[in-house]
C-alpha cells in the first residue's frame, strides 16, 4: 500500500512499525522504535572471558557499545565478518547495544489483524522471545521481543547483581 | 511585562540553606548545660536572617515558623530561658521543618503540613512555659569574675536610619512593609517616605525606584540588628544609620533625598547603572569583610560538566593529532613536533585546572552524618560517637555525589547491626559508648574512604547459615574474607528483624554495585567482638587518567601510570618458573610474582617467553606484582569512558577508553587482575 | 484624603487595573494623555478616582505621586478620591502619608 495509506493505517488501527532482518533462513521483525541506527561491522575490541556470541565493544561516536552476534547466539547462519556484515544498534533497557545479523530488510507496518500467535515449536530464537508471527505479502515474519531477549540472564550483558531474573530471590 | 523572579529568589534560597546548615551544625555540637554565647548569637542571627528574607520575598509560611523559633532563641541568648536537650531537639526539628518549606518553594516538593504544625505547637509550648525568666544564671563553671551582662543589648538608643534604595528595587520584587513592621517590633519606630520630584512626565520610567525613606527607631538593639533587618534588601552604602542623642530625636531632620544629585531633566537615579553583582562583597547586605565569599562564584553544575566534557574531547583530539604526527619524520617536521609537544603540555595544564574545578572536599557528604548518627542512635537506644577524619580530602564532585548513598547505608549498618546496645557493650567489657569512624585519604592516585566501628564485628556463623539458607554455595572451610563476600550477594540479609533503618539486605550488593560503577572497590574487614571496617577505594577522578599503553598480542591496554613502579626487560636468569602459574621475577633481591596478561585476558599470539617481552612492576594497593606484556607503546592522557553504561565492568579492568585511533581499549586494574589471577 | 463625592465642576480621571510593578508601564500612556488634555483645558481641576484600582504596590504609589506632582506643576489641582482600603494602608505603612497631603515639599 502507499505511504499515505500506511501512515493512516498506523494511526488508526493500533498498527505498529517493525524493522525486519534476516538471521539464517528466517525473517524476523522488531519494534522500530527500539532501533537507533544500522552500521557495518568493524574495529571491535575483544573482551576476555565472555561467551562466543559476545564479540566485544565498539566506539560509537564516543560511547562504548557492546556487540552481540545473534547468528552465533542462536546458531543460525554463517558468522562471517565482511563489508556486508550488518549491525543493528538498538536502544533497550536503558542501554545501547549492537546486534550482528545477516541482513536488514524493510520497515513494515503490521496491524494486530496481521499477527498470529507463535507456534509452540520454533527454530532459531527461543519461543519465549517470540511474540507472534506476522504476515506481509505472503512473507512470514517472526516478531521478536528484543527487550526481553537482551535482558535475559544468559545474554550476560548485565552484571550478575543487575540481572532482572536473578532478583526474584 | 514579565519579570523572571527566580534569579532573585535563588540567592535567598542559597543563603537560607546555608543558615539552616549552620544552625544544625551548632545545635548538634552545643552543650545545653553550658552553651557558648557566640553559638547562641549565631543561631539567633541565622534564624533572624531567614525570617527577614522569608518576609521580604513573600514566604509567610517560613516566616511564621522562623519567627517563633527566633523569639525563643532570642530569649535563650539573653539568658532569659535555659536551654535543655529537649529544646535542642525541637530546634533541630524546627530547622528540618523550615528546610522542608524551603524545598517546597524552591523545588515544588511536597510539604507535610502536619509536621510543620507539630513543630509550631512544640515551639509555642516552650514559649508558653518561658514567661517566667529562668531562675538559674547560665551554669558556668564557678568563676570568681562577676557575671557579665548579656552581650547583645545596649542601652536604649535612638537611631536615625536612612535608606536610599537603588533604582531596581521594584524590579527585585522587594516589599518594604514587612521590613518596617519588623523594625516596629524592635522599639519605637517612625518612617517617612519621600518620592523624588519629577519635572517632566514624558519619558518617565515607572519601574525605576525614586523613593527613599527616613526612619527613627528608639531601641535597645544594636546597629547590627538593624542592618540585619535590611539584609536581603540593602547594600552597605544604601543604608545609613546614625545614633542620635535623645534630644536630637525631636528636631526635624532634613528630608532624605533620593540619591540622584542631578535632579530634573528626566534624569534617573544615577547610582546603579550597571548590573548588580550578587556575589560581590556588600551585595544584599553582606558585610564587606566577608572576603571568603568574595573569592568564589557560584557556577551551575551543568556548565562545569560541559566544560569537563569538552576538555575530554580536546584530550582525545590532541591524542589523535599526536598519533598522526608519529607517522611523520621528526626531522622534516620539527616545527610540527615541537608545536604538538607544546600543545600536549598546554592541554595537560588546562586539563588539570578544569578537573580541579570539580574537586570538592568529601566533607560535603560527611557533614550529613553527625545529624544522622545523632538521630539514629537515639532512636535505637544506643550511644554512639562519630569521628570524622580527613574530611578535607578532595575528590571529584561526581564521585562525592555517588558516594552519598553507599556511605549512608554503611553508616546505618554500623549503627544498626555493628554497634551493640550499651548493656551488651558493658557486659562485653567495652565502654557503653560505641564509636563509628569515617575516614578519607588520598593514597597513590586513589581516594580511600573507610567506615569503621568498634562494635560486634561480622558474625561468621550467622552469615554462613543465612547464605546456606538462600541457596548460596558455602562451606565451613571458607576463609573469613570469602565469608564476608557473601554479604554482597543479592537478596542477602542477616538482620533478624527487618528494621526500617537499613532495610532488607538489598543494601550491601547495591553498595558494591554503586562503588563498582564509580570504578571503585570495596573491602570488608572484621574482627569478632572488636569491630568491622569497610574500605572503599575510588579513582581520583572519573574523567581523565594518565596511562601507559601496552600491547599484548594484537590487543592494546592502558595501565594507569599511578600504579606503575617500573618496567624492565628481564634476563632469563631473573626468572624463576615453578610451573607456568608460579613464575617469579627477581628484582633487587625480591622475588615478585609474575602475572601473564595473555593468560588473564585469554589473548592468543602474545610473546611466549618472558625475556622476549616486557615486565611491568606495579603496585596493587600495597602488594607488588609483575605484569608481563609484549611491548610498551607510549604514555598518554586518556579519557575514561563508561563501559558500564551499556555493558558492564570487565574483570581485571577499571573502565575503558577510546584511543587516538578510535579503538576502544580497556584500562587495567592491578588489584582486580591479582584477584582474577589467584581465583582461576 | 477623605473620599468625597465627585465635584461636577472638575474633570474625573478613573484609575483602574494593575498598579503593581507588573502593570505600571501600561498605565503611563493614559496618565500622560490626561495631562495633555488638562493642560489645554480651561478648568484645571482633576479628581482622581482610585476605586477601580485592582492591585497596587510601591511602584504604583510612586507613579501616582509623580503624576500628581507633574499635574500640579502644570497648574492643575488634584484630588484623590475613593481610595481602596489596601491602598490607604499601603501609603500609611510606607510612611507616605505626608507625601500625599496637599503640602508638597519643594523640589531641589
Amino acid at each position: 500500500m502507499s505511504m499515505d495509506e500506511q501512515t493512516i493505517m498506523t494511526a488508526e488501527s493500533g498498527a505498529r512499525e517493525y524493522l525486519t532482518f534476516t538471521l539464517g533462513r528466517e525473517e524476523y521483525a522488531m519494534d522500530i522504535l527500539k532501533v537507533q541506527e544500522i552500521r557495518g561491522y568493524d574495529s571491535v575490541t575483544q573482551i576476555a572471558n565472555t561467551p562466543d556470541f559476545m564479540k566485544g565493544v565498539i566506539n560509537l561516536r564516543g560511547v562504548i557499545v557492546p556487540i552481540i552476534d545473534m547468528r552465533i547466539k542462536f546458531n543460525l547462519g554463517n558468522a562471517v565478518y565482511d563489508e556486508f556484515t550488518v549491525v543493528i544498534i538498538i536502544n533497550v533497557l536503558g542501554r545501547v547495544i549492537g546486534m550482528v545479523v545477516d541482513g536488514v530488510s524493510d520497515v513494515v507496518t503490521l496491524s494486530p489483524g496481521q499477527i498470529r500467535p507463535a507456534p509452540e515449536f520454533g527454530s532459531g530464537i527461543n519461543a519465549e522471545y517470540i511474540t507472534g508471527i506476522g504476515t506481509v505479502n505472503e512473507q512470514m515474519l517472526i516478531l521478536t521481543d528484543i527487550e526481553r531477549l537482551i535482558g535475559s540472564a544468559d545474554m550476560q550483558l548485565t552484571a550478575a547483581a543487575d540481572n532482572r531474573l536473578d532478583l526474584a530471590a | 511585562m514579565t519579570i523572571d523572579l527566580s534569579q532573585f529568589y535563588q540567592v535567598f534560597f542559597d543563603e537560607s540553606s546555608e543558615h539552616l546548615a549552620e544552625m544544625e551544625r551548632i545545635f548538634l555540637a552545643i552543650d545545653p548545660a553550658n552553651p557558648d554565647d557566640e553559638d547562641l548569637n549565631a543561631v539567633f542571627r541565622a534564624a533572624h536572617s531567614i525570617k527577614g528574607g522569608a518576609g521580604t520575598f513573600g514566604f509567610p509560611d517560613m516566616a511564621v515558623v522562623t519567627h517563633t523559633l527566633e523569639t525563643l532563641l532570642d530569649k535563650v541568648r539573653h539568658h532569659e530561658l535555659a536551654l535543655t536537650p529537649e529544646m535542642v531537639d525541637i530546634f533541630l526539628q524546627a530547622g528540618d521543618a523550615i528546610s522542608m518549606q524551603l524545598a517546597g518553594h524552591r523545588d515544588g516538593s511536597r510539604v507535610d503540613q502536619q509536621v510543620v504544625e507539630r513543630v509550631c505547637e512544640r515551639l509555642q509550648a516552650i514559649a508558653a512555659n518561658s514567661t517566667a525568666p529562668s531562675a538559674a544564671a547560665p551554669m558556668q563553671a564557678a568563676t570568681p569574675a562577676p557575671a557579665e551582662p548579656p552581650p547583645e543589648t545596649s542601652p536604649i538608643t535612638t537611631y536615625r536610619i536612612v535608606f536610599t534604595p537603588p533604582a531596581d528595587l521594584y524590579n527585585r520584587m522587594v516589599r518594604m512593609e514587612p521590613i518596617f513592621d519588623e523594625l516596629k517590633t524592635m522599639g519605637e519606630f517612625t518612617v517617612t517616605g519621600r518620592i523624588e520630584t519629577q519635572q517632566e512626565f514624558d519619558g518617565y520610567d515607572p519601574t525605576r525606584c525614586r523613593m527613599a525613606w527616613e526612619m527613627t527607631l528608639t531601641t535597645e538593639r544594636t546597629v547590627e540588628d538593624i542592618r540585619e533587618v535590611f539584609m536581603f534588601v540593602a547594600d552597605e552604602e544604601e543604608l545609613f544609620i546614625e545614633k542620635q542623642s535623645p534630644e536630637a530625636r525631636h528636631t526635624a531632620a532634613p528630608p532624605p533625598q533620593p540619591s540622584d544629585s542631578a535632579a530634573g531633566n528626566g534624569s534617573v537615579m544615577g547610582r546603579r547603572m550597571y548590573d548588580r553583582n550578587e556575589a560581590a562583597p556588600g551585595a544584599y547586605g553582606r558585610r564587606a569583610g566577608e572576603t571568603a565569599e568574595a573569592s568564589s562564584i557560584r557556577v551551575g553544575v551543568a556548565k562545569v560538566d560541559q566544560l569537563i566534557n569538552q576538555m575530554g574531547e580536546l584530550v582525545i583530539t590532541q591524542a589523535m593529532l599526536a598519533q598522526c604526527a608519529q607517522q611523520l619524520d621528526p626531522v622534516q617536521h620539527e616545527h610540527l613536533h615541537r608545536a604538538l609537544s607544546l600543545l600536549e603540555r598546554n592541554t595537560r595544564d588546562l586539563q588539570e585546572s578544569v578537573m580541579s574545578i570539580r574537586m570538592m572536599p568529601i566533607n560535603f557528604i560527611f557533614s550529613r552524618f553527625p545529624r544522622l548518627v545523632h538521630d539514629l542512635a537515639e532512636k535505637l537506644g544506643k550511644q554512639v560517637e562519630l569521628k570524622l577524619v580527613g574530611e578535607t580530602t578532595e575528590l571529584d564532585k561526581g564521585l562525592v555525589e555517588k558516594l552519598a548513598d553507599p556511605l549512608t547505608h554503611l553508616v546505618r549498618n554500623s549503627l544498626d547491626h555493628g554497634i551493640e546496645s550499651p548493656e551488651v557493650r558493658i557486659a562485653a567489657g567495652k565502654s557503653p559508648q560505641g564509636t563509628i569512624t569515617l575516614k578519607a585519604a588520598q593514597q597513590g592516585g586513589r581516594v580511600v574512604v573507610e567506615v569503621a566501628d568498634d562494635g560486634a564485628g561480622l558474625n561468621r556463623e550467622r552469615i554462613l547459615a543465612k547464605a546456606a539458607q538462600n541457596g548460596l554455595p558455602v562451606s565451613d572451610s571458607m576463609s573469613d574474607e570469602e565469608v564476608w563476600q557473601l554479604i554482597f550477594a543479592p537478596g542477602f540479609s542477616t538482620a533478624e528483624q527487618v528494621t526500617d533503618v537499613s532495610g532488607r539486605g538489598v543494601g550491601m550488593d547495591v553498595v558494591l554495585r554503586n562503588v563498582h560503577a564509580m570504578g571503585g572497590r570495596v573491602n570488608l574487614f572484621s574482627s569478632p567482638g572488636t569491630g568491622s571496617r569497610v574500605v572503599i577505594s575510588l579513582p581520583l577522578t572519573l574523567a581523565i587518567l594518565d596511562g601507559l599503553s601496552v600491547r599484548v598480542g594484537s590487543e592494546t591496554f592502558i595501565m594507569p601510570l599511578n600504579s606503575i613502579i617500573e618496567s624492565l626487560q628481564p634476563l632469563p636468569s631473573d626468572l624463576n618458573e615453578v610451573g607456568r602459574k608460579n613464575t617469579t621475577v627477581h628484582v633487587r633481591g625480591e622475588y615478585i610474582p609474575l602475572m601473564r596478561l595473555d593468560d588473564i585476558f585469554s589473548i592468543a599470539g602474545a610473546a611466549r617467553r618472558p625475556e622476549e617481552a616486557v615486565v611491568m612492576l606495579v603496585d596493587a594497593e600495597g602488594e607488588r606484582v609483575a605484569l608481563l606484556v609484549d611491548e610498551l607503546l607510549g604514555q598518554h592522557q586518556v579519557v575514561i569512558k563508561s563501559i558500564e553504561t551499556n555493558y558492564r565492568k570487565v574483570d581485571g579492568t577499571a573502565g575503558a577508553t577510546i584511543l587516538g585511533n578510535g579503538q576502544v581499549a580497556l584500562i587495567l586494574d592491578a588489584v582486580d587482575m591479582v584477584r582474577l589471577w589467584r581465583t582461576h | 484624603m477623605e473620599p468625597q463625592a465627585t465635584d461636577t465642576t472638575g474633570h474625573e480621571h478613573q484609575l483602574s487595573g494593575d498598579w503593581t510593578i507588573a502593570g505600571v508601564v501600561t498605565q503611563v500612556d493614559a496618565l500622560s494623555s490626561s495631562l495633555e488634555k488638562l493642560s489645554a483645558a480651561q478648568n484645571k481641576r482633576l479628581h482622581v478616582n482610585c476605586a477601580q484600582i485592582r492591585c497596587i504596590d510601591m511602584s504604583g504609589i510612586q507613579l501616582l505621586h509623580v503624576w500628581l506632582q507633574c499635574a500640579r506643576l502644570r497648574g492643575i489641582s488634584t484630588e484623590l478620591v475613593n481610595l481602596p482600603e489596601t491602598m490607604q494602608q499601603l501609603i500609611q505603612r510606607l510612611g507616605l502619608n505626608e507625601a500625599f497631603t496637599d503640602n508638597y515639599h519643594d523640589a531641589t
